[in-house]
C-alpha cells in the first residue's frame, strides 16, 4: 500500500516535470510576447521524434541524440516564430487571430509529422535499459528518475540563466517593457527569437524525456500540452515558480486519481482542477490580477 | 552635435509635428518648453527613433539617424530617458542599471565601476540597490532611470519630463544632478512643462505650440519674459464664445 | 420578410434546388448524404457566426455542444422512445443550459484561458460519451435514430430531409439574422470591439457573454440534432477536438462575420476531402494551413473577398461610384442659444475620495460638488490624478476609499455599466469607438439601455422590437445632425480623427444623460477644430446637460467652464470661475514652478 504510494508519488512528479517543462515555455512566450502559443506542445512532439530519428536512424549515443533533437526542436521554434507568429503578429493589433494562427499551425504540424513518421506509434528505448530500479525497498521505474533529475537540472539551469547573466536580464527586460528595453539598444526581435527558442527547445525535451513511458505519436503532444496549460494557468500564468508548482501538483493529481478513482476519466482529472481553479481563484497560485488600463 | 531640421510626425492620423528645426551643441542644456500636446515627447521620440518622421532629417555628429532603430541610435551614443519613470518593474535597482549599459559591450569590472558612478551622483540608490524597481517611490524611480540612462555612456542624454508627478522638494534634487551632470560635460535635451524650472537650469530653450516651434531664445532672455506666462497657460488665443464659426470639423 | 433579407434569396434557391443537378445512382445519393452534412454542420457553425464573429468569444468545444444536442436528442428517441419533436426541445434546452454553464465560468476569464476552457470541455465531454457506457453505448455509438414527422408525414427519403435540413438552416439564419441587427447585436458587437466602452454605455458583460455562449450552444443542439436524424447513427468520435477546429475553420475560412460566408465554409470544408482525396486522411493538415493562410490574408475570409472583389469589379470595370453624401450640414453658432444657469441642486458630490496604485497615491482625498448645470472643468499639471478620477466615477476604477453621490444616491464602486443606466455617461482621453462598427451603430448602442424588448421578443419579431430599433436609429441620427456630424454610415475606424470625437459625443449623450464627463475633448485638435467643439458643448449645454471634463487647452477651457477645479499631486489646490483660478498663485507654482524657491 505504502510502496504503491510512493509508486505513484514518483510517477506523479515524472509526469508533473513534463507538464512543469511545456508550462514554462508557455509562461516565457506568454510573459514576453503576451499571446499563449497553442503549438507549444507540438514542440514537445517534435523533439520526441528527432530523437527517436537520432536513436534509432543516425545510432547517435542517447546524450549527443538528446543534445542535437532539443538544439533542433529550438531551432524548429525559432522558425516557427520567423514565419507564423511574427507576421501574424505584426499585421493585427488584436492577440486573437494571432491566437488562431497557433491553433491553425499547430494542427498542421501534428498533420505534417503524421504524414512524415506516418500514423504507427514509434517506440523509444529508455536512457537505461532496466525495467526498475529499488530504492529502499521500492521499486520505481528508471526513466521516471531520469525525466525528475534531468528537469530539476534544466529548471536551475534556466534559473541561472535568467537571474545571472546579462542577455536573461535583457530577456526579461524587454518582456516587462519592450519599448523602454530597445531605448536601451536591446535587440527586442533577437529577445523574442531566443524566447522562442527556449521555450520550445524545453517542450522537445519534455516529448524526448517522456517518449520512452508513452509511445511517440503525432498528437502525442497536445494532449500534454492542454494538462501544461491548465497547470500554468493553476500556477497563475505569469511566474516559472508557478508554471512549475503547477505541472507537479497536475501530475500528482492526474496519477492519484487514475490509481484512487478512475482509470477510465484520467485525462479529465486535470481539467476539473483547472475548473475549480478558475471558479474560485482565477488568477492562480502566485498569478497578480491585472486590470486594463483606460 | 544634434541637427533636427524640418521634421513631421504623425500617429496614424494625427499630425504631431509640422516642421520642428532645432539643434543642440555639445556641453548645452537645450530645453523644449510648450502645454500639453504641443509635440515636445513627439520630438524626443523622434530623435531617438522610437518613431519615424514622415519628412525633414535627423542628423548627430554630422550622419543622419532618421532612419534607425532605437536599437542603433542608441548605440550611436544618444540616450533617452522616456516620460513617466519607465523602470523594469520586476528588475532590481542594480539589474535596471546594468541593463542600461545594453548598447555597449564593457567587462564585468568595468561594468561595475560605472555603476559606483552612478551611485556617487544618486547616494540614495546605494541603500535601495537590490530592492525591485517598483517598490520604489516616485522621486526614487526618476533617479533610477536617469542614472539607467547615464549608463549608456551617452553623449547626448534626452530627459522627458522629469519633475512629473514629483514633490517639488524632490524635483529639485533631480534638478541639481541634471545641472551637476551636465557641468561634469553631459549634453543634455530636456523636456519639461514647469517652464521656470526648465528655464532655471537650460542654457537654451526652444518653445513649442502646436507641433511648431514658435520662439527660441536664450534661457536667460526667456526668464524674464513675462508674455511666456501667457503661453504655457494656454491663453494667447482666447476664443471668443459665439464668434460666427461656420466651419464644419 | 423584410426587404435586407431578399438578399438571401438567390442563396436560398441554389440549396432548394441544388439536389436536382446531382447526377442519377450512388455518386448522387453519396453527394446528397454530403450535402445533408454539411447543412447540419452549416447550423452549428452559425453558432461560432454569434459568438466568435459577433462577441469575440473564441471557442474550441462547438463539436461538444453539437454532440451533447445529438446524444441527447438520440438517447431520447432511441433508448426511451420519446417523441421526435420532444425530444429535439429536450436536446435544445440540454445543450443551451451547458452553453449557458461554460458562458458563467467564461466570465472570469481573459480571452486565453476561454480557449482552454473550451477546450477542456470538449475533452471531458468526449471522455464521457466514450466511458459512460451504460448510458451513452460507448464507443458503439447509437444506431436507428429516427427521422422527423411533420403533422402526420413521415420524412424518410434523403431528399426529403434534405429539404427539412434546408428549411432548418434558414430556420438558424433567421434567427442568427434578427439577433444580429436587434440591439442585443449591438451589444454582442460592442463587447468584441471594445469591452470598457461597452460597460461605460450602459452594457452588461455578464448577460451579453451569457447570451452569447447560449445562443452558440442552442445552434449547436440544432444541427446535432440534424446530424444525428440524417445520418441515422452517431457514435463520439464524430464529435471530437477535430470537428471543434474544423467548425473553427469553416466559421473563420468563409467569413466569420456572414452568414452566408459561414454556410459557404461549412459546405467548402466538408467537401474538401473529396476535393483533396489524393492527401488520404491528412487534409486536416490543409485545415490548419488553411486557418493561418485566412487569419493572414484574407481576415474577412472567403465571402468577404468575394464581396470585395465584386465592389471593385464594379466600380472599376461599371464605373459605379457610391454616392457620397458631401452636403455638410455646417454647425453654426446660435448666438440666440440659451444656455441652463448653474444651480444651486448638488449632482454630483465627491467626498474625499481616493485612488491608490500600490504605493502610488494618483488620487488622495480630493472633494467636489459640481451642481446641476455646471460645465465643470477640471484642470491640473499632467499625472495630477484628473483621468483617475474620472475613471473611478465611471466605475472604471473602485476607490481605495471616500463616496461618490449622484442625485443623492451613493454610487461609490459600482459596475460601470450600472453607473451609466443611472444617467452618467462618458468619453474617453484616446477615443474609444467601436472601430469596425459604423457611425450611426456607435451610436446606437448608446442608446441599448433605454431598449426594453428582450431576447424572445427579439427572435418572435416582436413588432415593439422593430419599432425601438427605428426609434434608437432615428434619434442615433438626429443625434449626429444636431452636432453636425454628415457621414452616418461610414466605420469608424476609418472618421478623422476630429470627427471620431464628434462620434463618440454623440453615443455618450444620445441616450440624455443628466451627467457628460468629458476626458480632454480637444485634445489633439487644432484651433478651428477646438473651436467648433466649443459650439458643439454649448448646444449640449443647452440641451440641460451637466458637464464635468479634463482639459488642457485653457482658451478652451474659459470658452466652454462655468467652474473650475484644479488638482495636483492627487489633491484638489484650488477651486472657483476660470479665471478666479487661472491667477491663483497656489495654481501658478503647479503649472510653472515655484517662482520663490527657484527664481
Amino acid at each position: 500500500m505504502f510502496s504503491e504510494f510512493i509508486q505513484l508519488t514518483v510517477a506523479g512528479l515524472a509526469v508533473g516535470s513534463i507538464y512543469a517543462l511545456i508550462a514554462l515555455g508557455f509562461v516565457l512566450i506568454y510573459t514576453s510576447v503576451n499571446v499563449v502559443n497553442f503549438a507549444q506542445g507540438d514542440f514537445a512532439m517534435i523533439g520526441a521524434y528527432f530523437m527517436v530519428s537520432l536513436v534509432v536512424g543516425a545510432h547517435l549515443p542517447w546524450w549527443l541524440a538528446l543534445i542535437v533533437a532539443v538544439a533542433a526542436t529550438g531551432a524548429a521554434g525559432v522558425l516557427f516564430q520567423l514565419l507564423i507568429f511574427q507576421p501574424v503578429r505584426n499585421r493585427s493589433r488584436n492577440f486573437l487571430p494571432v491566437m488562431i494562427a497557433t491553433v491553425g499551425a499547430s494542427v498542421f504540424l501534428e498533420q505534417l509529422f503524421l504524414l512524415i513518421y506516418g500514423p504507427i506509434p514509434l517506440q523509444l528505448a529508455p536512457i537505461f535499459a532496466v525495467d526498475s530500479v529499488s530504492i529502499a525497498g521500492v521499486h520505481v521505474y528508471p526513466q521516471y528518475l531520469v525525466i525528475i533529475v534531468v528537469t530539476a537540472l534544466m529548471v536551475t539551469l534556466l534559473h541561472w540563466f535568467m537571474e545571472h547573466t546579462r542577455l536573461g536580464k535583457q530577456m526579461q527586460a524587454t518582456a516587462q517593457d519592450p519599448d523602454t528595453a530597445r531605448l536601451m539598444g536591446i535587440r527586442v526581435a533577437w529577445m523574442a527569437a531566443l524566447t522562442f527558442a527556449i521555450s520550445t527547445a524545453l517542450g522537445g525535451l519534455a516529448g524526448l524525456l517522456i517518449a520512452p513511458v508513452y509511445t511517440v505519436t503525432a498528437t502525442m503532444g497536445s494532449s500534454i500540452a492542454l494538462k501544461a496549460f491548465a497547470a500554468a494557468i493553476v500556477g497563475g500564468f505569469s511566474s516559472m515558480r508557478g508554471a512549475i508548482v503547477g505541472g507537479l501538483g497536475i501530475g500528482l493529481i492526474e496519477t492519484y486519481g487514475a490509481t484512487y478513482i478512475s482509470g477510465s476519466y484520467r485525462d479529465a482529472y486535470p481539467f476539473i482542477v483547472l475548473i475549480i481553479f478558475l471558479i474560485f481563484r482565477p488568477h492562480g497560485l502566485f498569478g497578480e490580477k491585472v486590470s486594463q488600463k483606460v | 552635435m544634434l541637427e533636427v531640421s524640418h521634421i513631421e510626425a504623425r500617429y496614424g492620423q494625427v499630425t504631431a509635428l509640422h516642421d520642428i528645426s532645432l539643434s543642440v551643441r555639445e556641453g548645452e542644456i537645450v530645453v523644449l518648453l510648450g502645454v500639453n500636446g504641443a509635440g515636445k515627447s513627439t520630438t524626443l521620440k523622434a530623435i531617438s527613433g522610437l518613431l519615424h518622421p514622415a519628412r525633414g532629417e535627423i542628423t548627430f555628429d554630422g550622419r543622419r539617424i532618421d532612419r534607425m532603430s532605437p536599437e542603433t541610435i542608441v548605440r550611436r551614443g544618444i540616450a533617452h530617458v522616456p516620460e513617466g519613470r519607465h523602470v523594469f518593474p520586476g528588475l532590481t535597482v542594480r539589474e535596471n542599471l546594468i541593463i542600461g549599459a545594453s548598447n555597449r559591450r564593457s567587462s564585468a569590472a568595468a561594468l561595475e565601476r560605472d555603476i559606483e558612478e552612478i551611485l556617487e551622483i544618486f547616494p540614495e540608490l546605494r541603500r535601495l540597490y537590490t530592492q525591485a524597481a517598483w517598490s520604489l517611490s516616485g522621486g526614487q524611480q526618476q533617479m533610477l532611470v536617469i542614472g539607467r540612462g547615464l549608463m549608456a555612456k551617452p553623449r547626448l542624454l534626452m530627459l522627458d519630463e522629469p519633475s512629473l508627478g514629483l514633490a517639488p522638494v524632490i524635483v529639485k534634487k533631480v534638478f541639481n544632478t541634471i545641472s551637476q551632470i551636465n557641468a561634469q560635460g553631459m549634453t543634455i535635451l530636456l523636456v519639461e512643462q514647469n517652464v521656470n524650472l526648465g528655464l532655471k537650469v537650460a542654457h537654451r530653450a526652444y518653445l513649442l505650440e502646436t507641433g511648431k516651434i514658435i520662439r527660441t531664445d536664450s534661457a536667460e532672455a526667456l526668464r524674464d519674459d513675462k508674455s511666456l506666462r501667457n503661453v504655457m497657460l494656454g491663453a494667447s488665443a482666447p476664443a471668443h464664445p459665439g464668434s460666427q464659426t461656420t466651419r464644419q470639423l | 420578410m423584410t426587404r435586407p433579407m431578399l438578399k438571401f434569396l438567390p442563396f436560398l434557391l441554389i440549396l432548394v434546388l441544388a439536389p436536382l443537378l446531382l447526377p442519377p445512382g450512388r455518386l448522387g445519393s453519396y453527394y446528397l448524404t454530403l450535402m445533408i452534412l454539411s447543412l447540419s454542420y452549416s447550423v452549428a457553425a452559425l453558432g461560432l457566426t454569434v459568438l466568435l464573429g459577433y462577441s469575440g468569444q473564441i471557442s474550441l468545444a462547438q463539436a461538444a455542444f453539437f454532440g451533447i444536442g445529438a446524444y441527447t436528442f438520440s438517447l431520447l428517441t432511441v433508448s426511451l422512445h420519446a417523441g421526435f419533436w420532444i425530444s429535439v426541445l429536450a436536446a435544445l434546452v440540454l445543450t443551451t443550459g451547458f452553453g449557458l454553464l461554460l458562458g458563467a465560468i467564461s466570465l472570469r476569464l481573459d480571452s486565453h484561458y476561454l480557449a482552454l476552457v473550451t477546450i477542456g470541455f470538449q475533452i471531458i465531454t468526449g471522455l464521457v460519451l466514450n466511458n459512460w457506457t451504460a448510458v451513452t453505448g460507448g464507443a458503439n455509438g447509437v444506431a436507428n435514430i429516427p427521422r422527423p414527422n411533420i403533422f402526420g408525414f413521415q420524412i424518410d427519403s434523403d431528399l426529403g430531409f434534405y429539404w427539412f435540413s434546408v428549411a432548418t438552416l434558414v430556420l438558424a439564419a433567421y434567427l442568427v439574422y434578427r439577433l444580429r441587427h436587434s440591439r442585443m447585436g449591438w451589444a454582442l458587437l460592442a463587447l468584441r470591439e471594445d469591452e470598457i466602452a461597452a460597460a461605460a454605455n450602459g452594457i452588461s458583460l455578464f448577460w451579453t457573454k451569457i447570451l452569447a455562449f447560449a445562443a452558440s450552444a442552442f445552434l449547436a443542439a440544432m444541427g446535432g440534432v440534424l446530424f444525428a436524424s440524417g445520418a441515422l447513427y452517431i457514435s463520439p468520435n464524430v464529435f471530437d477536438f477535430y470537428q471543434s477546429v474544423s467548425f473553427f475553420a469553416m466559421t473563420l475560412v468563409g467569413g466569420q462575420e456572414s452568414i452566408v460566408g459561414t454556410t459557404l465554409g461549412a459546405w467548402l470544408i466538408t467537401f474538401l476531402p473529396e476535393v483533396l482525396r489524393f492527401l488520404h486522411a491528412y487534409y486536416i493538415a490543409v485545415y490548419g494551413l488553411m486557418v493561418v493562410i485566412v487569419v493572414l490574408f484574407m481576415p474577412e475570409g472567403l465571402y468577404g473577398m468575394l464581396l470585395r472583389g465584386v465592389d471593385l469589379f464594379r466600380r472599376r470595370v461599371l464605373g459605379h461610384r457610391e454616392a457620397l453624401d458631401t452636403d455638410a450640414v455646417p454647425l453654426r453658432a446660435d448666438a440666440t442659444q440659451t444656455r441652463p444657469v448653474a444651480s444651486n441642486t448638488p449632482l454630483l458630490e465627491i467626498r474625499d475620495l481616493a485612488k491608490h496604485f500600490g504605493g502610488i497615491k494618483a488620487v488622495d482625498g480630493i472633494s467636489l460638488t459640481v451642481n446641476k448645470g455646471d460645465v465643470a472643468v477640471l484642470i491640473g499639471p499632467n499625472g495630477s490624478g484628473k483621468t483617475t478620477v474620472l475613471n473611478v466615477l465611471s466605475g472604471i476604477y473602485s476607490a481605495t476609499r471616500g463616496s461618490i453621490r449622484f442625485k443623492g444616491r451613493e454610487i461609490t464602486n459600482l459596475a460601470s455599466n450600472r453607473i451609466n443606466r443611472l444617467g452618467i455617461s462618458r468619453t474617453f482621453q484616446n477615443i474609444r469607438l467601436f472601430p469596425e462598427m459604423t457611425a450611426l451603430e456607435n451610436v446606437a448602442v448608446g442608446c441599448y439601455k433605454t431598449g426594453t424588448v428582450g431576447l424572445a421578443g427579439t427572435l418572435l419579431s416582436r413588432p415593439k422590437g422593430y419599432r425601438e430599433e427605428a426609434a434608437a436609429m432615428e434619434k442615433a441620427r438626429a443625434t449626429l445632425q444636431l452636432l453636425g456630424f454628415v457621414r452616418p454610415d461610414m466605420k469608424a475606424k476609418n472618421l478623422p480623427y476630429g470627427q471620431q470625437r464628434v462620434v463618440e459625443i454623440a453615443r455618450a449623450i444620445v441616450s440624455d444623460p443628466a451627467l457628460l464627463l468629458l476626458d480632454e475633448p480637444a485634445a489633439g485638435m487644432n484651433h478651428e477644430e477646438t473651436q467648433v467643439l466649443s459650439q458643439i458643448l454649448y448646444r449640449i449645454h443647452s440641451l440641460g446637460v451637466t458637464m464635468l471634463l479634463i482639459e488642457h487647452d485653457m482658451s478652451f477651457v474659459a470658452s466652454v467652464a462655468t467652474q473650475a477645479y484644479v488638482m495636483d499631486f492627487g489633491n484638489k489646490i484650488s477651486e472657483g470661475s476660470v479665471s478666479q483660478v487661472l491667477t491663483d498663485p497656489a495654481v501658478m507654482t503647479a503649472y510653472l514652478g515655484d517662482e520663490v524657491e527657484y527664481a
